[in-house]
């Protein structure tokens, strides 16, 4: 067999190289994933702000920009404070109770039985809407924060049930068997194979017990507080004080969202090898 | 004695005999595997040597031993995602050898992780490797914790081709030095022939051994063989083994025809 010699070509590699650098993606197409939704969310809130300025939004039923601004800092000095206390305390404590659905999961996914029994009331609970069992809570606990805190737990446990037996069931029997045929006990494959597996799992049952955490603090509060930020929302809307009534929804998406992204490095920091694709 | 006795092992599952009255002995630094069509139970028989699946009927016995019986060499690696690779190759000893510190265990199993070159790697995880530089990571965990007998299930299938070249020989060269004792389950009948001193041909519906097959031909075998003699002898055992599969491939073809099936 003859091997064909190529010859090498200063000029042709040169060339070839600035070939090469014009395949370059631009500067915009190398930051259009920052760029674009960016840009889209400043052009939305600039169309939105001059619609407000030209006088064309009728304040009793809609604010701008920069009014629901104005009516965020009068709040901010003058009880906001107590109002994300309240809100947080609610939140903080069902979440805490809603925590509960992990081990609870854990055991309901480990026991096939358990799960089978359990599997059309977990469901069923699940898709009652926990609105409707606000008013129970404010007949239990009286108004206050203990039954918004119920309305938030209520709501944030069933994701993370849900998922955590989800997450139990889903774990790699294979790595299970290995770790068996290894020498583990029972506690050593819960500690070593079962609970990192679900990490994902749990992550996005946080993820959606947040969302609802959230709706369950402001459903609660609409009926059953006297403070609190969904407690305001209420109260400034039945005042026709629409500008303070969206800057109570701003808190409300920007604590959603700023609690996700926690969540989002939270679980790179967790599960790293769920950001790998590949699997060779 | 042999350091592994299958002593008319029967195993059923789901309402279905899976192997049937199963025999085997293997010897003190012997290297045998198992052949045999899919489904012939092969990969069950080895789980049931591994302890990770309890026969029905009949018994495995190991030589009485100090230490560990056996380590098991995964088709899909089966290591640990979240663990690094010096704790994944420590893990049998870390379940095993509770009387090690943990600084100990890690000695040996740094040991091992040299000795299947991998040393440099040992903080990378699982996901930051090749596959056969994860085959290699089960490799090194089972033989560190020094069992008595080796099983490797197809452990060479999910590799690519010349990684796995490169693999196979270097397992029998790490068998060799430290007088393991290997038994592997393979559908690769190269692979069988380059690695074994002993071939099981299974047959199937229930799962049984048909022969044994005694492979006489000095190491490294394959394309590395000179002598012409070993050359033929190679490839007779090889079109043994070929017609074996075929036969029992044949007879799987003709009860699916016959209307037993439908009993099922």
């Amino acid at each position: 067999m003859t091997t064909q010699q190529i010859p090498a070509r200063e000029a042709e590699g040169n060339h070839l190289a600035a070939i090469a650098v014009a395949t370059r993606p631009s500067w915009f197409a190398r930051h259009e994933k920052t760029l674009l939704p960016l840009l889209t969310a400043i052009a939305v809130i600039a169309a939105w702000e001059a619609f407000g300025q030209a006088g064309m939004i009728n304040p009793l039923y809609f604010s701008y920009p920069s009014a629901i601004a104005e009516a965020f800092a009068g709040w901010a000095v003058a009880g906001m404070g107590a109002d994300l206390l309240a809100s947080g305390k609610a939140f903080g404590i069902g979440l805490a109770v809603a925590l509960l659905g992990i081990p609870l999961g854990m055991l309901i996914g480990s026991v096939r039985r358990l799960d089978l029994a359990l599997d059309p009331i977990i469901n069923g609970l699940y898709s009652t809407p926990m609105v409707a069992l606000t008013p129970l809570f404010v007949i239990i606990f009286g108004l206050g924060i203990p039954a918004t805190a119920a309305v938030v737990a209520l709501m944030a446990i069933f994701p993370l049930l849900i998922l955590t037996i989800e997450g139990i069931k889903t774990v790699d029997a294979s790595l299970i068997r290995a770790a068996r045929s290894f020498g583990a006990k029972k506690v050593d494959v819960y500690r070593d194979v079962m609970f990192p597996s679900i990490v994902p799992f749990i992550v996005s049952g946080l993820r959606l017990a947040i969302g609802r955490g959230i709706i369950g603090v402001v459903i609660g509060e609409f009926i059953g507080a006297v403070a609190g930020i969904g407690y305001q929302i209420r109260a400034d809307a039945g005042v026709f004080n629409t500008p303070k009534y969206l800057a109570g929804i701003v808190i409300l998406v920007a604590v959603s969202v700023g609690l996700n992204v926690l969540l989002r490095a939270l679980e790179r920091w967790l599960a790293p090898w769920r950001f790998v694709d590949d699997h060779n | 004695m042999a350091v592994l006795e299958v002593d008319d092992i029967s195993f059923a599952y789901g309402g279905h005999l899976v192997l049937r009255e199963i025999n085997m002995q293997v010897e003190r630094g012997e290297f045998v595997s198992i052949i045999g069509p899919s489904g012939c139970g092969k990969s069950t028989l080895l789980a049931l040597i591994a302890g990770m699946r309890t026969a029905v009927v009949g018994n495995i016995n190991f030589e009485a031993g100090s230490g560990t019986q056996r380590a098991v060499v995964f088709q899909d690696f089966a290591l640990l995602p979240w663990k690094n690779v010096l704790a994944n190759v420590s893990m049998g000893l870390a379940y095993q050898r509770r009387d090690l510190s943990r600084r100990e265990r890690e000695e040996i199993a740094r040991k091992y992780i040299d000795l299947v070159g991998l040393r440099g790697f040992e903080k990378k995880f699982p996901y930051q490797i090749s596959g056969g530089m994860r085959q290699r990571v089960g490799i090194a965990r089972a033989l560190a914790v020094e069992p008595e007998v080796l099983l490797l299930d197809e452990p060479f299938a999910s590799i690519d081709a010349q990684n796995a070249e490169i693999l196979r020989k270097e397992l029998r060269d790490l068998v060799n030095e430290q007088g393991r004792t290997a038994v592997m389950v393979t559908h690769n009948l190269d692979e069988a022939l380059y690695l074994s001193d002993r071939i099981l041909l299974m047959g199937t519906r229930p799962g049984c051994v048909r022969e044994d097959v005694v492979v006489d031909l000095p190491h490294p075998r394959g394309p590395e063989m000179q002598n012409p003699a070993d050359q033929r002898r190679y490839q007779e055992l090889r079109s043994r083994l070929w017609e074996h599969l075929i036969q029992e491939v044949a007879k799987e073809k003709e009860w699916m025809n016959s209307d037993q099936v439908e009993r099922i």
